[in-house]
Formats: C-alpha cells, structure tokens, sequence
C-alpha cells in the first residue's frame, strides 16, 4: 500500500465523518480535502501548489454556460409550486374523478407526471399531492398503503422525467468524463454527449416508470369492491376548469422539451422561455383579466414564431447592422411589445407577492446547488493530488465482468451513497472519478450510463429510511399513518425502480433509442 | 459585526435580484431575437453570461446567510440546539475560514492580473469587464468569511445567554 493510497483512505474516511456531524456539506466536501492536504504537506506527502488550480476551477463553473439552465430551471419549478397551479390541477381532478378508485388513482399518476415535467421539485410536489390528493385518494377508499406509496413515488418522478435539473448536471459531467475517457482509450475525435441526449434519453425509461407505477395501482385496487358509478353528473364547467389548469401547464411542457427534443433550442434558451411561460401561467392565476391578457400574449409569442418561420416578419440584417426597413421596424416593434408584455405580467405577480418570495427562494436553492458543484472540484483537486484517480481505476479494473462489472460497482456505490447523501454531492464526486474508467468501453454508452445513474438517484429519494420523499410525505401525512406505514407502503414501489432499473440495463436501446433517432442528423 | 453581516446580506441579496432579472430578460430577449429576428448580440449573450457567473458565486453566501446549505441531519437531529451551535463553530474554524481564505490567497494573482489588463471578453465585440465578474470570487470569499466570524462572534453571546442560569 502506498502513501498516498493511506491518505486517499484517510480522506474517505474523514470525509463520511464530517458528513454525518450536520455540518452543512459544502464546508464539509470542501474542508476536509483543504484540512487533510495541509497536514500531508507537512509530511511532504502532498504538494499544495495543487490549491492553485482551485479559483480556475470555480472561474470554470462560472463560465460553464450549460449551467445558465440551473438556476432557470428552479426558477420555473419555484414560480409554478407558488402560482398554485398544481393544486389547482389537482383539485379539479379530485372533483371529477372522486368517486372512481381506479380512475382517481390513474389521474393522480397523470398530473403528478405533468407536475414532474414541468417543476422537478421533489418536496413541491409531494407536499402538494400529500395536502390535497391523499385525502381524497383515502375517501375514495383507496387503502393507505397504496395511496402514500403512489404518491412518494410519483412526486420523486420529476428526477428522471426531463427537463430536469439531474440530468442537466449529469449531463455536464458524463460529457467531461467521456471527452477523458475516449482521449485515454485513443479516440481524439469522440461525438460529444449534450443535455439534449440525456433527455430524450431518459424520456422512455421515465415512461416506463409511470407505466409500470400505473400497472401496479390497477393491480392493486382490481380486488377492491365494486366501484362505485358517477354519482353526480360532470357539469361543463369543471371540464373547462380542468381544462384550464391542464392545458397551459402541457403547452408548457411541450414547447420546453419538444424544442430541446426537436434540437431546435439548447437547455438554456429553453428554460429561458419555460420560466417567460411561467410567468404568463402564474400571472393569468391573479385575475380574470389577466389570465386573458397572459393568454393573449402567449398567443402573439406562438404566432409571431410562425410568422417568422414562414417568412411573413423578418428584419434586413444583411449588411451586419440593423437596415431600418419598414419590415425591420414592424418586427421590431412586435419583439419590442413581447418583452414588454411579458414585463407587465412579470409585474402582476411582483404586485401580487409572488415574483419576489420566488426569486430569492431561486437564488438560494442556486446558491445551494452552485455551493456543493465549487466544494465538490476542490475535493477532486486533492483527490487526484493524492493520485486517488488511478487507485479507483486500478480498483475498477480489479472487478469481475469487464465494464459491466465497474457499472455494476458503481451503481451499487450510487445506490448506497444515495441513502446519505443528495443527487449534486452524488454526481459531482462520483461521476468525475468513475466516469472516465467507465466510458473508456465501447460497449458502454455515455446516454445509458448517465440515465442509468439517473434512476438510480431518483431510487435513493424513495428508499428508508432516509430518503427524502418519505421525509416530506411524512410532513404532510395525517398522524395515523404511521412512519412504519410509509416504509411498507413504498417497498413495492422501490421494487418496481428496480425491475425498471434491471430492464433498462438489459435493454440499453431503451434510452439510446430516441436520441438516436432525434440526433442522428 | 451581526450589523454589517446583515448590511452585507441586504446588498448581495439586492445585487443578486438584478443580475437574475438582467440574466432572465437577456436569455428571453436573445431567444425572440434569435428564432423570429435570426439577429443574435454577443454583447446581450456576454451580459448573459456575465451575470450568471456572479450568481454561481454569490448566491453561495446567500444560502450560507439563510442557512439553506445541505446539512446530513441524521445525528444532528439527536443534538441538543447548544451543541449543533458549538458544532457549527467548530466547523467555521476548522473548515469554512481556511477553505475560503485558502481560495482567496490563491486566487488574488489570477484577479489582479486580470484588473492589470482590465479583461474584457474573450470574443471580438462582447462586453467588457470581465475583470469584475472574476473580482466576483474575491467578494464571495470576503461575503463567507465576515458571515462566519460573524456567526462566531454572535453565537457565542447567544449560547451564553442560554447559558446556566445558576
């Protein structure tokens, strides 16, 4: 054993002791390295010219311009779990579907994807589901243990269902550790792994998910007795309501995702219209008057794409300055009376005491994020310093079954880190030490492994005791729902992410597929 | 020292406000330019980028100040609210306080090189002032290190004040 092979197993060791103190994980990812590479310098083991790297790897965040998306991203979760559009959606579900076991079932299952979809908030949506779902789910006669199993399950989707801020991040760091590991297996001209991929990627296999969530319900309340028909007739206007909370949030969604899909628009200009959106969404909430004016400008935003599209408004550009041609001027003046729209609706929810409570809610979720990404390259730095890089990749090659085997290793790691530890600190240690031993096969795709390791993190929010979706249904649940309860309650469902985790590492096309189809060109 | 942490929290927090505001606008402006003008602005997308780098950095003691950075609390919970406290001090000395000076010591020639040749962009024809959004790591050092002494400093005279009454 060598020295540095003493210290890297003095830093593990360190480092899961800082972690359970409480201190917060930032300070912990980055002091413990900081602390350690200081009293191994002192034995002469370590050379602290390596914290020199440190501020450019923090100015490399800080110019990582796929990260722009993060904090938009939360933005727009945030904005839509204040606006209360999801419990508007979820309420007119109740109404409708109250009498029906199955049909309730099935249609909380619905929103709760569309929630995922569109927000990706864990915590937002369980609480949501858990106030106003649970009660009508358990009047319903639904038994407890389905009800809470379907709903910390269901609330964790928003993890693996793009767009979503995992596989943003992992994105980030499957691209670098593939980039690294084709360089090292000889291949200087690897095709780059974009966002992009991961999420049309992980769209099927979190399909899956819902499908096979939806099987279970089915399979579990086919006993129940005979369910009992519409009491009372649906009245037009419900529909309608309904309507109204489910068609802005899917227009939403698709025009998101389907332009990342369609590879039209990148995360970022993406996220940048899916909050402009949720804006409008929240702004129509306040007022009817509102909810005409931000449905008008939502329209005019579509319209005018189409317009330009067909070649009906565009402006001269052709001599590299704006030519003040009448055509200029009038799309000018459209964009002009866009933004300001949008400015206006911005306002209606600053007057309503929405925007403001929002954004500082956005910045420190951010700050948050952005705390453990900057402790996390610290800890590499020291980590490689002490040459821990080749003694993982030595490791790695020690396991039985070739590349197979180190996936299998490492999703195992995942899996057991996941029971302490949260998906940022998860991806951004584990990913930039495994990823470039991993990747160097030819047999392992980039795509796969990284949405692989997505549905593993998202595993690791439902299993006890400590993951995070039973923490916040917990918070919401009535007190005879016993803790034990929920345990038992997401067992079956824990088995169901790893049937769909087993089948997706038997039939890996199931997320290769799609970004092939959509980016093969 | 509570008094300027709080003054120093206020300000970020407003500075924080603007550069998400000028970030958001930006991104949604260079995207209708984009898909119905096909114009595109490297200074609009340098503004973009600008701000967003001094978010990464600055919401981090934003966070810090509302004490919203991730905590594993499976034996935190178990202490008694004297002991977390005296737990975080620790912490701040042992941890935040050499980490943050440590980045500031390191990255000091890096910044004032760059103030040397006041950095602009690194594309022809996109904003200047780069040097001040790289300036941006010191301030976050300066932001964590006032907040932990701060909290130090205050924690103290309230643990006290808890103290035994006898």
């Amino acid at each position: 054993m060598t020295v540095d092979t003493i210290w890297v197993i003095i830093l593990a060791i360190s480092l899961l002791a800082g972690i359970l103190t409480g201190l917060p994980v930032i300070f912990v990812i980055s002091g413990v390295p900081v602390v350690i590479g200081l009293v191994a310098s002192l034995f002469g083991h370590f050379d602290l010219t390596f914290f020199q790297a440190a501020p450019q790897r923090i100015f490399g965040v800080m110019e990582n311009r796929l990260l722009i998306a993060v904090p938009l991203f939360v933005m727009m979760g945030v904005l839509l779990d204040r606006s209360r559009q999801a419990e508007r959606m979820l309420t007119n579900i109740n109404r409708l579907f109250g009498s029906s076991r199955t049909g309730l079932a099935l249609s909380v299952l619905f929103i709760s994807t569309l929630i995922a979809a569109s927000t990706g908030i864990i915590g937002a949506t369980i609480v949501a589901l858990g106030t106003i779902s649970l009660p009508t789910l358990l009047k319903a006669g639904i038994d407890r243990r389905t009800a809470s199993g379907l709903i910390c399950a269901s609330g964790t989707l928003g993890q693996i269902i793009p767009p979503s801020i995992v596989l943003i991040l992992l994105g980030d760091q499957v691209s670098n550790a593939y980039i690294e590991a084709q360089q090292e297996a000889g291949n200087f001209a690897p095709d780059t792994v974009t966002v992009g991929d991961l999420f049309a990627g992980a769209l099927l296999p979190g399909l899956l998910l819902v499908l096979l969530y939806g099987i279970y319900v089915v399979f579990r309340l086919r006993s129940s007795p005979g369910e009992t028909k519409q009491v009372k007739p649906i009245e037009r206007h419900e529909i309608g309501d309904l309507l109204n909370g489910i068609v802005p949030s899917l227009l939403l969604i698709f025009s998101v995702l389907g332009s990342i899909l369609v590879g039209v628009a990148t995360p970022t200009e993406a996220a940048g219209v899916g909050v402009a959106g949720t804006i409008l969404i929240a702004a129509g909430q306040v007022s009817p008057v509102s909810a005409r004016t931000a449905m008008a400008t939502g329209a005019l935003a579509i319209l005018m794409l189409f317009a330009s599209i067909a070649g009906v408004i565009h402006v001269d550009f052709s001599s590299g300055n704006l030519e003040p041609t009448a055509e200029t001027i009038v799309t000018s003046l459209l964009v002009l009376s866009l933004l300001l729209a949008l400015a206006w609706h911005a306002f209606v929810i600053l007057r309503a005491g929405i925007l403001m409570p929002a954004v500082v809610e956005t910045l420190t979720v951010s700050g948050m994020i952005f705390g453990i990404v900057i402790a996390a390259s610290i800890l590499s730095l020291v980590f490689r310093g002490f040459e821990g890089d080749e003694l993982v990749a030595h490791l790695l090659n020690g396991v039985p079954g070739g590349p197979y085997g180190m996936l299998a290793a490492t999703m195992l790691v995942i899996f057991l880190m996941g029971f302490i530890l949260e998906f940022v600190e998860i991806i951004f240690i584990v990913i930039p030490i495994v990823g470039p031993v991993i990747l160097q096969s030819p047999d392992i795709s980039p795509v796969w492994f990284a949405v692989m390791i997505a549905m593993n993190l998202q595993t690791s929010f439902l299993t006890p005791p400590f993951g995070f979706a039973l923490f916040y249904f917990r918070s919401v649940a009535p007190p005879d729902i016993t803790t034990a309860t929920i345990y038992r309650a997401i067992l079956p469902f824990v088995i169901i992410q790893l049937v769909a985790i087993g089948f997706l590492a038997m039939v890996p096309s199931l997320a290769t597929w799609l970004p092939s189809m959509l980016f093969s060109g | 020292m509570q008094k300027l942490a709080d003054m120093l929290y206020k300000i970020t927090l407003a500075l924080c406000i603007v550069l998400f505001a000028i970030m958001f606008a930006g991104q949604v402006t260079i995207v209708l330019m984009r898909y119905v003008m096909h114009v595109g602005f490297l200074e609009l997308q340098d503004a973009v980028i600008y701000s967003f780098s001094c978010l990464v950095v600055l919401t981090i003691p934003l966070a810090m100040r509302n004490n919203r950075h991730v905590r594993v609390d499976i034996m935190r919970s178990d202490m008694s609210e004297h002991a977390a406290r005296r737990l975080d001090k620790l912490g701040h000395v042992i941890f935040t306080i050499p980490v943050f000076a440590l980045i500031a010591r390191d990255g000091w020639p890096l910044i004032s090189s760059s103030w040397a040749i006041a950095e602009g962009s690194r594309e022809t024809g996109g904003l200047p002032g780069l040097f001040l959004v790289k300036a941006t790591l010191l301030v976050m050092c300066a932001l964590i290190l006032i907040q932990a002494v701060a909290e130090l400093i205050a924690g103290g005279r309230t643990s006290s004040g808890h103290g035994d009454p006898s």
